[in-house]
């Protein structure tokens, strides 16, 4: 009787296995890749109500973070100024430019402007940005080079271990309490060491139990 | 991690205390059903895992199928999450950061001090003012689920003209259009407001013919009259227990969260409770129909018909020598000897009280008493709390006379609902020219109104007024109301005085204005921010008694006698009158005595229910109880039977408040097919108090709350949610001896064996614990160097539960409830032992082996988390969601949760709650108002638990690190310890030896419930201690 299958077909089982295995690695690989907050959350810049110029603003005219963010050492959310900071300079300066238009309503009216939240931690993880900015943390360490956006983006995954990787080795990454706004801070070179100290003296001991930010 | 002693187990061979006591939460515990078996055995009640009973196995199938097809078509985009600032930003606020504002709940017609967590501009917390003295800082169940009353997506939002949508300009138009020459009455409860005073006085100069009425329904006006018939006056007794020794409570539920002092009487009675402190401990002795949490605290208790303690009364009257009237029946009585002789000897500290549902002439015995005693002025207090009626009141039934004549133009009801509490009603209130209904809800008084205005809560809204002992206070809002057609009580009237709108906080401050003297503005602000005034409370009088009104008293009681059945009609301890009827909340909260939710039953004693050929049965985890129909001559009403240990024979207890009809604006939600969840949605079927208990209002005859009743079965198979058997942990049975879960001992075995709860350890059966290894004795994860060298290692969480002041008010469940965002589950939910409630108070009945369940004594244990050093719900879960802190407290992480509730399954105290389903997916809009943003809202599959308020610990733990400095002890205050009236929890670091916790902890009293089970929790409890008077013990209850 003659052969449904030709010789060369015996190859087949053994190639779709092949194929299975290779192709369930590279799906865990590409799940795990293109899943991870690494892939899905870095790079996100999402445009804005108000074409907002960090680059302009923090980086040419050297406003400090804090002039608008004001409650970042005192609060657990770093506030998103109100329009009526805005207003502190553009009720005289530029004050007929179309891209304040939006801005210059929401004075008038009384609406809010809604800004599109790019850093955004979930839920069940509670975040206080007084805790961090009190202990030497930058705003440049989780946030980037805010002074070069012109749109702002995430540069950091803000995943949990990406977290971690600073909250077991704090030395590596905190910074005096006077530069926790500067942007392109370039620390001395003997700056592990120092911090080393600065942990050991003011007992600055980053969490690591779940409960610390998962309750 | 605190090295906490594995405690040695003792044999408990002869012990000193009553060999014999058993302590069982049901009748079905003692009579060992294979039900109740079930439940003790397993962490879940039977039929807890069962799928919802109206999805059938194919519509199940047919989501499974659906789901998996849909899988892949969900949206792929991220969801865009926005920021929204403030365009002009009111000063001092800082997102995220609660402020707290001092307001005032009104409530029975006085005001009840509260501090108010607003968060973003919306209350999200209510606390007791911790400044005021009459509360320091507690609060009671029904303040702390008044929140939830402010976002209920029942209340009503529009002005209704005859029953259409209207709104608020359409009637003030026709407010304005009103003649002069109207007859105008008033109809309202009284209230202590001084604007409400001003403003009748003004509506009386604006109309020809103005009248009020005060619809006394639910404030005490017995106590009132009779102690008026008294003294000649109109006074306003308060009690000071703390002062008190001995202590006689005629049917009186002075503990309760319903009386007008609940949270008063709770503290000052547990500060005579103390007997480390003072040395010497008060004695209470309760004689009542009902069993109620005072008569849980009972140091002897009597079973009483309600309508005996009348003639009880005047007989005791007569052995203290106020008339020489004999009471047959009584006069020889044990008790009423007993009684006379201790509460002449405490003189100045005895007290005698009487529930507010007894007819006034027992008041004005029970005023007498307290005067002959001496006790006024020392553990009574009478205060001249000024007479809210003026010449322009009249009776209720001169008014009801003057309706049906049609002598009235307008009536307008301000915040009550008479056609629910008399339907009878109806017919007057139809003959007055225009009706004007102003209340919270669309109910059963705002049909055939000719206008309805929605009221304000109090939380939105202006006002004033005075505390129980006349500290002037203002009512802040929290909120602008949150419907614009909404409007206080005291606005409306300032509409109808003046013909003009006029603002609550204009009212109010030219109320203050005209009194206060000096500086305006800085007092204003004073009040405003303190919440009351210190000075200018009401002040004390000591009138005499007048004997011939006492005589008459005793005489008229002397004749009365109980009817053969009884039914006694007492105002519900959540529901109240029917006001609370639509919060879910106090719906769901167990009653503190029979644990009954979403239901008012008819609770009799077993005997009157074998007599009545009633039962009830417990059979697949839920009671199925029989039905009867009361009739007390008017209407009768049916409601499902309770058997209740401990009620007085024939006698029935019922509460009001049920079977209510409120008409929601609420839109329905629309379900579809694959809604799994609409079985499950609480709010899903309009108002939430449609159709919950029966109305009682039919057997008040002529406002008697105790009637002559006749009761035929009437049906069977009703099935009635309660959670008494809920949590059983088995106190006793074949493989365990004794487990102790409760320890009490009288005062003289305190004294001979100040280390009675030691005794109560139960004996070793197979092994000798002392050398039990830990599961992790070597490295247990608290010994890591993570856990140690930590910021929280130097806070080690501990808290102790004196229950021996713990009264079972349930004021810590509901504030567990608002602070942590529990959720309400709806009565076959709870049936199935699925209430979320993260605190639980279990009640056990405590009697004489082998005597009958008649006479028992009541006891209340609260039982939250033990956060177990040794936890064996962190050993068994299989992807470490739930861990121990380094701190020492046992916290649930609800991310990680995979739902194998194996944790709860190896919990031997039953704490652990699970989210069957997603209760929160199905919320109104509003009532994510209510919800506290610190805390994670939990979803379907996810285990949670008692956390010791972790939000708040990390949050002083933040803000120490911040400021760079160390929590001082009492920094950190869990939500149940805040609330509780009775000062019962104490919760602090165990790490510092000086924390009250610590010193709490060295109490010779302290026990830790299944200490032998090596779990080392670090919730423990202080042993309650009894003082029985022991000529009046009447069976082997020692």
């Amino acid at each position: 009787m003659a052969q449904i299958f030709s010789r060369k077909a015996n190859t087949l089982p053994t190639l779709s296995l092949m194929a299975a295995l290779g192709g369930g690695v590279f799906a865990v690989f590409a799940v795990w890749y293109f899943f991870s907050p690494e892939y899905t959350d870095v790079g996100y810049a999402p445009p804005q109500p108000v074409e907002y110029s960090h680059r302009l603003h923090a980086g040419q005219l050297g406003l400090d973070c804090q002039y608008c963010h004001t409650q970042v050492t005192s609060a657990a959310y770093s506030n998103v100024p109100a329009t009526q900071t805005c207003m502190n300079c553009h009720s005289q300066i530029r004050t007929e430019s179309l891209k304040l238009l939006p801005v210059r309503e929401s004075w008038v009216t009384g609406e809010s402007i809604e800004w599109v939240k790019v850093h955004k931690l979930p839920d069940f993880a509670h975040f206080s940005h007084a805790v961090h900015t009190n202990n030497g943390v930058g705003c440049e360490t989780c946030h980037g080079r805010i002074d070069q956006m012109e749109v702002v983006s995430q540069v950091e995954p803000l995943s949990m271990g990406w977290c971690l990787e600073c909250h077991r080795q704090p030395e590596l990454f905190l910074r005096p309490d006077d530069e926790i706004t500067t942007m392109g801070y370039e620390p001395p070179s003997d700056y592990v060491q120092q911090n080393l100290q600065r942990v050991a003296s003011e007992k600055i001991l980053p969490p690591t139990n779940c409960s610390a930010c998962h309750y | 991690m605190i090295e906490l002693p594995i405690i040695d187990a003792v044999p408990s061979g002869d012990d000193a205390i009553s060999p014999r006591t058993r302590f069982w939460r049901s009748v079905s515990q003692l009579e060992r059903s294979s039900d109740f078996r079930k439940i003790a055995a397993n962490e879940f009640v039977p039929g807890a895992s069962e799928s919802p009973g109206g999805a059938s196995r194919r519509q199940f199938l047919q989501v499974m199928g659906a789901s998996m097809a849909l899988a892949g078509l969900t949206a792929c985009r991220r969801p865009v999450e926005t920021i929204v600032p403030f365009s002009r930003p009111p000063e001092h606020r800082i997102p995220g950061v609660p402020v707290n504002y001092a307001t005032s709940m009104p409530f029975r017609g006085a005001l009840r001090p509260l501090l108010v967590e607003s968060t973003d501009g919306r209350p999200t917390k209510i606390e007791g003012n911790p400044d005021h003295p009459e509360v320091r800082g507690a609060s009671t169940a029904l303040e702390q689920a008044s929140l939830l009353g402010l976002y209920d997506p029942d209340r009503s939002r529009y002005v209704l003209r005859g029953g259409e949508v209207s709104d608020w300009k359409a009637f003030k138009q026709a407010m304005a259009a009103l003649p002069a020459s109207s007859r105008v009455l008033v109809m309202a409860e009284p209230d202590s407001s001084m604007t409400m005073a001003r403003l009748r006085q003004e509506l009386s100069g604006a109309y020809a013919n103005v009248r009020f009425v005060e619809y006394d329904h639910v404030t005490a006006r017995r106590v009132t009259r009779g102690y008026a018939a008294a003294f000649g006056r109109s006074v306003r007794p308060v009690h000071h227990f703390s002062e008190a020794r001995v202590i006689l409570s005629l049917d009186a539920d002075f503990l309760a969260s319903t009386d007008p002092d609940g949270v008063w009487n709770t503290r000052q009675f547990a500060q005579s409770r103390r007997m480390e402190e003072t040395g010497a401990m008060n004695r209470l002795y309760a004689v009542e129909s009902a069993y109620t949490i005072t008569g849980g605290m009972a140091d002897n208790r009597l079973r009483l018909k309600s309508g005996d303690i009348g003639a009880f009364a005047s007989a005791l009257a007569g052995a203290l020598g106020l008339h020489d009237t004999r009471v047959n029946g009584f006069s020889d009585h044990a008790w009423v000897r007993e009684l006379a002789r201790e509460l002449r000897e405490a003189g100045p500290g005895a007290v005698v009280v009487a529930g507010d549902h007894q007819p006034l002439e027992v008041h004005t015995l029970v005023a007498a008493m307290n005067r002959a005693l001496g006790a006024v002025g020392s553990t009574v207090t009478l205060l001249d709390a000024g007479d809210t009626a003026t010449d322009m009141h009249v009776e209720m039934g001169e008014a009801l006379a003057e309706l049906g004549t049609g002598n009235v133009d307008v009536l307008v009801t301000l915040g009550i609902n008479p056609l629910y509490d008399h339907p009878e009603l109806a017919d007057p209130f139809a003959q007055a020219g225009t009706r004007i209904h102003v209340g919270p809800y669309v109910d059963e008084s705002a049909a055939g109104a000719a206008w309805h205005v929605p009221e304000t809560h109090f939380l939105e809204a202006w006002g004033d007024g005075r505390s129980r002992l006349g500290h002037p206070a203002v009512v802040q809002p929290l909120i602008a109301p949150l419907y614009e057609d909404a409007h206080s009580g005291i606005e409306v009237l300032g509409l109808l005085a003046s013909g003009s709108e006029q603002f609550g906080y204009d009212l109010v401050r030219s109320t203050w204005r005209g009194s206060v003297s000096g500086d305006f503005e800085k007092t204003w602000r004073r009040i405003v921010h303190d919440g009351f005034l210190a000075e200018d409370a009401f002040s004390e009088v000591t009138p005499d008694v007048d004997g011939g009104a006492v005589r008459t008293a005793a005489s008229r009681l002397a004749g009365a006698a109980a009817p053969e059945l009884e039914v006694v009609v007492r105002h519900d301890g959540k529901i109240f009158d029917g006001r609370y009827a639509n919060n879910a909340w106090l719906q769901e909260l167990p009653d503190s005595v029979t644990k009954v939710v979403w239901d008012n039953v008819a609770a009799m004693s077993p005997a009157t229910a074998e007599r009545l050929g009633v039962t009830a049965k417990l059979s697949g985890g839920k009671y199925y109880t029989d039905t009867v129909s009361i009739d007390t001559g008017g209407a009768s009403v049916e409601l499902p039977v309770w058997i209740q240990p401990g009620i007085a024979e024939g006698s029935i207890q019922v509460t009001t408040g049920y079977g209510r009809s409120i008409a929601s604006t609420r839109e329905e939600r629309k379900t579809n097919l694959f809604d799994l969840d609409d079985y499950t949605d609480v709010y899903g079927k309009g108002a939430i108090a449609t159709g919950v208990g029966s109305n009682v209002s039919p057997l008040m005859q002529r406002g008697g709350r105790i009637a002559a009743a006749s009761v035929t079965r009437s049906g069977s198979g009703y099935m009635v949610a309660s959670t008494q058997d809920h949590g059983a942990i088995e106190e006793e049975g074949a493989e365990v001896a004794r487990r102790g879960l409760f320890r009490m001992a009288t005062v003289e075995e305190y004294r001979a064996n100040p280390d009675f709860v030691k005794d109560s350890e139960p004996a070793p059966i197979k092994e000798d614990w002392s050398d039990y290894p830990s599961l992790w004795e070597d490295n247990h994860p608290t010994l890591s160097p993570e856990m140690q060298n930590t910021l929280y290692s130097a806070q080690q969480w501990g808290m102790v539960i004196d229950l021996n002041t713990c009264s079972g008010c349930n004021a810590c469940v509901v504030a567990c409830q608002s602070e942590n965002n529990i959720q309400v589950v709806g009565k076959e939910e709870v049936a199935r032992g699925r209430e979320m409630h993260w605190i639980r108070l279990d009640r056990y009945f405590v009697s004489g082996d082998g005597a009958s369940f008649e006479e028992p004594q009541m006891v209340l244990q609260p039982v939250p988390c033990m956060h177990c050093e040794n936890a064996p719900c962190e050993q068994v879960c299989p992807v470490a969601a739930t861990v121990h802190s380094p701190d020492g407290t046992n916290q649930m992480i609800y991310n990680r949760c995979i739902g194998t509730r194996y944790c709860a399954n190896n919990c031997p105290y039953k704490v652990r709650r699970f989210n069957f389903y997603n209760w929160t997916k199905t919320l109104p809009t509003t009532t994510h108002m209510a919800q506290n943003p610190n805390v994670t809202v939990r979803s379907r599959g996810v285990m949670e638990k008692c956390s010791y308020c972790i939000q708040r610990i990390r949050e002083v733990n933040k803000q120490a690190n911040v400021e760079e400095r160390s929590i001082q002890d009492g920094e950190v205050v869990t939500a149940c310890q805040q609330a509780c009236p009775a000062e019962a929890i104490t919760f602090g670091n165990l790490a510092d030896p000086e924390s009250r916790v610590s010193q709490a902890r060295r109490s010779n009293r302290r026990y830790e419930m299944l200490a032998e089970l090596s779990v080392k929790p670090r919730t423990s409890y202080l042993g309650r201690i009894r003082n029985p008077n022991p000529t009046l013990i009447s069976n082997d209850n020692a």
